[in-house]
């Protein structure tokens, strides 16, 4: 049965994330570039994108600053303004992709029959980064409380780091892969899904939307050519 | 003559190379932002070298099988997809290029030094795709991109050198790891 959501398609989201950070960075050089973001913003906050706008806004502001700042060192004015703009060009890109939820996005890659190692494989690696930065956090931690300084030894510092890392990997990949098996996954059979990713009408006013911009823009930049 | 095997892989392999490429992803992530938006051509390489050749290893040493590291660049791909798109086909690209030519050459992953190649060298073939995609998406030129050829010369053979120096110290942790009968 399909739910009920704010979300746009997960594909749809991922394609037009794309674009959006593709054409972004032609259009990095062009005197309407700001034109192009606001557009795209204003569309977003249509759709009901504002919390991952304001919640991405901070880190924007903040790496495109650092990136402008490094670019100082050996290029010009112009040369800084397009390292900003880019990071601009990936921000917009990313509100699209952050959308997204790992598990509509591996329900919508089964009903598009993707092999079942790539999107049980994705959702492992998503949801255990955010298991593993807690892990590393805890080892660097012992290491601190045991007087291990990177500086004074890094050979037992390294050690001391990587080998109980690799070991916690080693455990929760196999406590997780039985896990799997008892539970039926396998690499060889399809599986099902509880819940339908469908296309909705607000997908389509938005694809429409989106892709008319878009259309305008890339006839903006041809124009001159 | 001996040829190149592929063998199945099971659910235990997977979930083993996706939990390495989270590990992975992990280690790079504070240099990755810094260096995502450099013009210059290899320094991206030259920053992820050694995390990369370091985890992804230990990856092959644990699942020996072929297309290993493909599955690894396949994980890593996919959720860069989500950051930066263009990063996907860089992942995808370089991993199958590495992986490839340490099949080519060394036959299976039973030989160390094909794990070595393999995960040394997989951010070093990241260069060719960024050249490629700096060309397509972005407009700009090779002499562009390579700025200074002396520091270009730098960065690559560089991101070769701490790719392999990478994939050195992931083999002595397996050897040790091995020698405890964890791996």
């Amino acid at each position: 049965m399909c739910k009920e959501s704010h979300a746009i398609h997960p594909i749809l989201s991922l394609v037009y994330s794309l674009l959006l950070f593709v054409m972004g960075l032609l259009f990095v050089k062009q005197v309407w570039f700001w034109l192009y973001l606001i557009t795209f913003l204003i569309l977003f906050l249509l759709f009901r994108f504002e919390k991952i706008i304001i919640k991405t806004i901070p880190f924007i502001l903040i790496f495109g600053l650092i990136m402008a700042g490094l670019t100082i060192i050996n290029g010009n004015k112009s040369d800084v303004l397009y390292a900003f703009y880019r990071v601009l060009a990936l921000g917009l890109a990313s509100i699209l992709s952050i959308s997204i939820k790992p598990i509509n996005l591996v329900r919508a890659f089964n009903q598009l029959n993707i092999p079942r190692w790539i999107s049980l494989g994705l959702l492992i690696v998503i949801r255990f980064i955010q298991i593993f930065r807690e892990e590393m956090r805890q080892i660097r931690q012992a290491i601190t409380l045991r007087g291990i300084r990177f500086i004074e030894t890094p050979i037992l510092w390294g050690r001391a780091f990587f080998i109980p890392l690799i070991i916690r990997v080693l455990s929760i990949s196999e406590g997780l892969a039985i896990s799997l098996e008892t539970r039926g996954f396998s690499t060889e059979v399809d599986g099902s899904s509880f819940e339908i990713i469908c296309f909705k009408r607000r997908d389509l006013v938005f694809s429409c939307i989106f892709i008319a911009c878009l259309t305008f823009y890339i006839y903006l930049f041809f124009r001159r050519f | 003559m001996k040829k190149i095997e592929f063998k199945a892989f099971t659910i235990k392999d997977i979930v083993f190379l996706a939990v390495i490429t989270a590990v992975t992803l992990l280690a790079s992530g504070p240099i990755a932002p810094l260096v995502m938006t450099v013009t210059k051509l290899g320094a991206q390489a030259f920053a992820m070298a050694l995390p990369f050749a370091l985890f992804t290893s230990i990856g092959l040493r644990k699942v020996e099988k072929s297309g290993s590291l493909t599955i690894i660049g396949i994980f890593s791909g996919l959720v860069l997809l989500l950051m930066a798109p263009v990063m996907f086909f860089n992942q995808l690209i370089a991993s199958l290029l590495s992986e490839s030519l340490a099949l080519i050459l060394f036959k299976s992953y039973e030989n160390k030094k094909a794990i070595l190649f393999s995960a040394g060298l997989f951010s070093f073939f990241t260069i060719p795709t960024t050249a490629v995609v700096n060309i397509l998406a972005k407009g700009r030129t090779i002499t562009e991109q390579v700025g200074n050829p002396i520091t270009f010369i730098l960065f690559v053979l560089g991101a070769a050198a701490l790719g392999l120096l990478g994939a050195f110290i992931g083999n002595k942790i397996s050897n040790e790891l091995a020698k405890a009968g964890k791996l």
